[in-house]
């Protein structure tokens, strides 16, 4: 029995996407740059992705960038805001590598979040208080390791108050399959999302900018996607991603409250199972219904890894073997999570396809394995 | 009505080998960085594509770092080069005009810029390309072959003499890979950008060769794939149809197609020379062998490619990456040739004599009737 629990890393392209890319594989050859029949179709269809991607967003489809993915979306919002408008970057401690590395190479300002991982609202306030200069504020809608989610709409009312000249982006690409993302992405300027984290392709994203947002593109040469992004566009991919995005909005809310049920049949169940397990998100924190996030005091979570992979069961740790020894993630170590749970962390993360048996599997493997490791520690 | 595709230069379809890898790697869903078995399988064919990359191209695996494509190469390499001296003296780029916009505009964002001009063929003269290299100069970049006009340059006396001069030479060599033998090791430049759907790999993917023991800054931040080089999940699918693209081409494929590329070509600049008031660009001989441009003297160029694509022939005017805008094309300008009228036809891998045919019948129609309306 296989369980592939690792949607939130990358999730698979759903059929209708792939059936829509084949074509644009197989047999038009077409640089959407030139002036023939062919360059003509093929503008034609990322304009079509385009129109899906925006209507995401209700927003307008000269908004949307399309870029190779999430990193790459990210990466244009805090160089590019920054390289247009100069300043100061501020992004919450929790933000995927994505945003805190540009952010921090910069010289940027990395701001707190509370015991249950959302952005503290009130360091937020006082970072743009104390600092002019602030240009760009970076705050994701939903987290890659635990889903919490970002009252992105406060922080955009609050930058909107206490730092008028700054622009707000959200890393979105965690929101895109599990929530309405227009709602949830509210005051936002700029917003990134990525294909393969529902249902599109890999090798597809996009930055999209609202409000008039520019960036100084970092990509440059042929002047594509309105100058904000050179290199030929990658046709079949963008299309993936267009059909990707209006299946989500489609079928969001369903998929959503069913796999949302699987995710705390999961939960639920491990706790039960497992002594001394505990949820890493606190009660009452809002968070996307695709992860299941457990810590298990007395065990390295590498080491389950490995045995829940001889059970077919593909996972994810919420912490890096960073020089041979367990680092807690920087994500659980910024929500206070102590280090004797954090190194014993483990995500499993839910999608489209998943199903009850997979979750059954699950729920036999996990405790048997956590109970294997702690019996053999002592 | 059949089509003829004569735009190979701007993008060659998917080899059918690319396509077979990459559509049976679609279903490869897993994130390469993890440890579990699909992401195992998923990370060993990322690594037997880049071997097959590196095999065409005479590097060392490691050597390859994947990108989206060319435009991201080259960026990477600007960035990299820009950074490289700590004390931030070194920042300037010396470049030829011909080069790619990608490899202007690039350059541009990361510091002052020396542009050497080029002869009425598109050749830059290599000691003038050196003697603009002073104390302050990163990087020197040199494309393999033009994409506008296919003239290819002297190399190797600019590379050595940079290595002399410890300054980094970047080979835009996105028109060349794939058409002509490429050895990187053998070359000997420091890093060398190549883009996959330009000779029938996928769009979406492309790479940048850095030479062994150079390390540079990278451009894309927030993870440590690619060693660190290239941040980013690595397009699973595009990557392994592009290990493809590149290992077709191998056991003698590639000097066939090479040959027949220039034939064919040979047989376009054949047909249009016999036309009125057409005068052929870049030089004919050192060429690469995928390309003909042509200048018409008296005709705006967006008719005529409408008339061929009437006629069912796919071609391209002007560098023109820049969509419909008909800019006057920067690479005909330095070469000082009219930069207004100018017709691309370029073959590939599945190009036959009845393309080559239906573009040289029907020019002479569609010129005549041209210049019938003025």
């Amino acid at each position: 029995m296989e369980a592939y629990l690792d949607h939130a890393a990358s999730t698979p392209a759903r059929p209708e996407v792939v059936e829509a890319m084949l074509p644009w594989l197989a047999e038009h050859p077409g640089n959407p740059s030139g002036s023939h029949r062919l360059a003509r179709e093929a503008r034609r269809a990322i304009d079509d992705s385009r129109d899906a991607v925006a209507a995401l967003l209700d927003t307008d489809p000269g908004d949307v960038v399309f870029t190779s993915g999430g990193t790459e979306a990210d990466n244009l919002a805090v160089d590019g805001v920054l390289g247009a408008r100069g300043g100061v970057a501020v992004c919450g401690a929790t933000e995927h590598p994505a945003v805190l590395d540009p952010v921090r190479l910069s010289g940027g300002i990395v701001v707190p979040t509370d015991a249950g991982g959302r952005i503290d609202l009130g360091a937020l306030a006082d970072a743009l208080d104390a600092i002019a200069e602030v240009r760009l504020v970076s705050v994701m809608t939903a987290n890659n390791e635990t889903g919490v989610v970002n009252p992105v709409p406060e922080v955009a009312a609050l930058v909107a108050e206490r730092a008028p000249e700054a622009l707000l982006h959200t890393d979105a690409v965690q929101a895109t399959a599990w929530l309405e993302l227009a709602g949830a992405c509210r005051g936002a300027n700029l917003v990134s999302i990525t294909g393969h984290k529902f249902g599109g392709p890999k090798g597809a994203g996009a930055l999209v900018l609202r409000d008039g947002a520019t960036v100084a593109p970092m990509l440059r040469g042929g002047g594509q996607e309105r100058e904000r992004r050179s290199g030929t566009q990658n046709v079949p991919a963008i299309v993936g991603l267009g059909v990707a995005a209006t299946l989500v909005a489609a079928d969001r809310d369903a998929t959503a409250a069913r796999v949302g049920a699987l995710r705390d049949r999961l939960e639920a169940g491990l706790l039960s199972a497992v002594p001394d397990a505990r949820r890493t998100v606190p009660d009452g924190v809002p968070r996307t219904p695709g992860i299941a996030h457990v810590c298990f005091p007395g065990i390295e979570s590498e080491a389950l890894l490995f045995l829940l992979e001889r059970d077919g069961i593909s996972a994810s740790a919420a912490s890096s073997c960073a020089s041979g020894a367990q680092e807690p993630s920087h994500v659980l170590a910024a929500m206070g999570v102590d280090r004797a749970a954090a190194v014993g962390s483990l995500r499993l993360s839910l999608g489209f396809g998943t199903t009850d048996a997979e979750v059954d599997h699950a729920l036999a493997a996990v405790p048997a394995a956590v109970a294997r490791l702690r019996e053999h520690a002592r | 009505m059949t089509r003829h595709y004569l735009d190979h230069a701007s993008t060659s379809p998917l080899r059918p080998a690319a396509l077979d890898a990459l559509t049976s790697a679609l279903g490869l869903v897993a994130d390469p960085g993890r440890i579990h078995q699909e992401a195992l399988t998923a990370r060993h064919a990322v690594e037997v594509a880049r071997q097959q990359v590196a095999d065409l191209l005479g590097a060392r695996s490691r050597e390859v770092v994947f990108t989206s494509g060319a435009t991201e190469s080259i960026a990477m390499a600007c960035h990299g080069a820009a950074r490289r001296d700590s004390e931030g003296r070194r920042t300037r780029s010396v470049l030829a005009a011909v080069e790619h916009s990608a490899v202007r505009h690039c350059a541009d964002r990361e510091g002052p810029t020396t542009v050497v001009g080029v002869d009425r063929a598109g050749r830059v003269d290599p000691d003038e390309l050196l003697t603009a290299v002073g104390e302050d100069t990163a990087i020197v970049h040199l494309q393999w072959g033009n994409h506008e006009v296919g003239t290819c340059h002297d190399l190797e006396p600019v590379i050595a003499a940079c290595r002399e001069r410890d300054v980094l030479v970047h080979v835009d060599a996105a028109q060349a890979v794939g058409r002509v033998p490429v050895d990187f090791r053998a070359l000997g430049a420091d890093l060398l950008s190549v883009s996959a759907h330009k000779f029938g790999g996928p769009p979406g993917v492309g790479a940048l060769l850095v030479r062994r023991g150079l390390r540079l800054e990278p451009l894309l931040l927030g993870g440590d794939q690619e060693r660190a080089r290239r941040a980013g999940l690595e397009n699973v699918p595009a990557v392994v149809g592009f290990g493809a693209a590149c290992e077709a081409l191998g056991g003698g494929v590639l000097a066939d197609e090479e040959a027949e590329s220039r034939r064919l070509t040979d047989r376009l600049a054949g047909g249009t020379a016999a036309l009125d008031g057409i005068e052929r660009y870049g030089d004919p001989d050192r060429r690469l062998p995928h390309l003909v441009c042509v200048g018409i003297t008296d005709i705006e160029p967006q008719a005529v490619l409408l008339g061929l694509d009437r006629a069912g022939v796919a071609a391209h005017s002007g560098s023109a990456c820049a969509s419909e805008g008909l800019e006057p094309s920067p690479v005909l300008e330095a070469m000082g040739v009219d930069a207004h009228r100018s017709l691309r036809l370029s073959v590939g891998w599945n190009t036959t004599d009845a393309d080559v045919d239906a573009a040289i019948d029907a020019l002479p129609g569609i010129l005549a009737g041209l210049r019938a309306l003025r």
